[in-house]
């Protein structure tokens, strides 16, 4: 993932999560630590699907740190960027 | 007074993998209206009910009511500034905080008896109010709508009615109980009907995760969502198996986009019914019936308890095809206001009530939604008045001045909005604001990305 996507992703998670995503330990869990429930996570998958247009698999939502929710944009973008 | 207590008729409820039959129902619902009263202490009618998608919310919300107290409903995510002045307006005689993570009530330490005395002039006549719930307006101020028996079973009664729920149907609001078409859909309605209830808690991420299973397992056949969770059913691999029994599915909240409502129809044969309604009126005024020819743009036709008109400044029927002020009248309209007697006399006009939000009604009678007289945010299904954010914000001892605003928002509808002027000599960040807000206020009201100027 380049550093401008990453960039793109936080500014995106900063602000439906309102906190900086890189104030966050990126092997922990992110979301007890911000306190997210799950339907704030499916609003936040939604942005995330609308702005990169890809589609984000459910198994996202098993996701509990960010690296592991980021590995997982990744490899839709990753998709993506074949497609093309 | 017929009370909703005499109109209870339960199926089973499913929750968290158990059945509960109506014998442990009512049982329980006995249990929670016994130990009120045995430990009341107050006079104050309200009884605080913070409502997560449990078994508790069931037991709590009828036993509450059974007991001759009023239920007012609380958003269990509530911030204190927002409860602080719900409390400071009705003062609780007892306050029921469910710990989810049992069945049954441990009454000491999830019911907590309060001394508060009112003022017998203030809660006089409110013998026929069940369910009371917050609602804010145009001025910043929360005020609260008084719903009574009548109000409720009438709304649930048209429900059951248009939608055919009955003994064997299964329902399953996916969207937070506090909110009172989920309460009415989800539980009430069932509740009366003798239809089976699936409850989950969405908020939860192991819940949600079982939301697919539960459907398909119990065969749900009346689905209630906001866009968002149809969104999120879409999903799921084996979304033809979950929705296979389903014979209705209404979306409410927000506005359905055309994507959701073409990806169910083209791909699963289901078409999602959308409707309208307001706290005030208990809450449903129009929905597409099942029989309805759906009409993307409309939110359907007037509910069987109610009758929907557009009118003008002066409450003056408009017609077919102009535009004006949706008003409702019908037995779902709350009683009023408590202890408001002006903002109920300023919003029940001619026995009409004035729903401050704009639209129009064709020839069939489908209303159509164009906008807002009052200054409202609708944060996917979440109201918000940009007046009482401000006044929330203002706490906040950096601040000099704030403007909060919306943005259209094609996931949520709307987004709130923020321009921060801060006081000389402050030290306030963006990062520390949003934290002060959150710690404050209730999260969906949070601004994203304020604006400082």
């Amino acid at each position: 993932m380049t550093e401008d996507l990453k960039k793109r992703i936080f500014a995106t998670l900063q602000k439906e999560m309102h906190v900086d995503p890189a104030s966050l330990d990126p092997d922990s869990d992110f979301r007890e630590k911000i306190n997210i429930d799950s339907m704030q996570f499916v609003t936040l998958m939604a942005r995330l699907e609308n702005e990169f247009d890809i589609e984000i698999p459910i198994s996202a939502m098993e996701a509990t740190t960010l690296n592991e929710f980021l590995g997982i944009l990744n490899v839709e973008l990753e998709k993506k960027a074949v497609l093309r | 007074m017929s009370s909703l207590i005499d109109h209870l008729n339960f199926g089973n409820i499913y929750f968290n993998n158990k059945t509960y039959s109506p014998a442990t129902i009512l049982a329980n619902i006995d249990a929670v209206a016994e130990n009120i009263s045995k430990r009341y202490i107050s006079n104050s009618p309200f009884v605080y009910l913070f409502a997560p998608n449990h078994i508790k919310t069931v037991y709590g919300l009828f036993g509450i009511i059974k007991a001759g107290r009023v239920c007012v409903l609380v958003d269990p995510a509530l911030k204190h500034f927002e409860l602080e002045e719900m409390m400071k307006d009705a003062a609780p005689g007892a306050i029921i905080k469910p710990d989810k993570g049992t069945d049954t009530f441990d009454f000491f330490k999830e019911i907590e008896v309060k001394h508060y005395q009112l003022s017998p002039a203030r809660i006089q006549g409110l013998n026929d109010v069940a369910i009371m719930l917050y609602t804010a307006a145009d001025d910043g101020f929360a005020k609260g709508a008084m719903l009574t028996h009548a109000n409720i079973l009438a709304n649930a009664s048209s429900i059951n009615e248009i939608n055919n729920v009955k003994k064997g149907t299964v329902s399953c609001a996916l969207i937070a109980v506090h909110h009172l078409f989920a309460l009415q859909t989800g539980i009430v309605a069932p509740s009366i009907a003798g239809g089976d209830f699936i409850l989950e808690d969405i908020t939860n991420f192991k819940s949600l995760k079982n939301v697919g299973i539960q459907l398909e397992k119990n065969k749900a056949t009346h689905i209630y969502a906001v866009p968002a969770v149809y969104l999120f059913l879409r999903k799921l691999p084996q979304i033809k198996q979950i929705v296979a029994a389903a014979t209705s599915f209404v979306s409410g909240g927000a506005k359905l986009t055309r994507s959701i409502f073409d990806s169910y129809r083209n791909d699963l044969q289901c078409e999602i019914h959308e409707g309208y309604g307001i706290t005030e009126a208990s809450p449903i005024c129009a929905w597409h019936g099942p029989k309805d020819k759906i009409k993307l743009d409309s939110v359907g036709r007037s509910f069987p308890c109610c009758k929907i008109e557009i009118h003008d400044e002066n409450n003056k029927d408009l017609g077919a095809g102009q535009s004006g002020e949706i008003c409702i009248t019908g037995s779902n309209v709350m009683k009023g206001y408590f202890g408001n007697d002006s903002a109920t006399k300023s919003t029940i006009v001619d026995g009409w009530l004035r729903t401050g939000d704009i639209g129009k009604m064709d020839a069939e009678g489908y209303v159509y939604l164009t906008g807002l007289k009052k200054r409202m945010l609708n944060i996917g299904g979440n109201k918000v008045y940009p007046a009482e954010v401000e006044r929330l914000m203002r706490r906040n001892k950096n601040i000099r001045n704030v403007e909060v605003f919306g943005e259209p928002d094609e996931i949520l509808g709307d987004t709130v909005k923020a321009k921060v002027q801060l006081r000389e000599n402050s030290k306030e960040d963006q990062n520390a604001f949003i934290a002060w807000c959150s710690e404050n206020i209730t999260g969906y009201k949070v601004p994203r990305a304020p604006e400082f100027i």
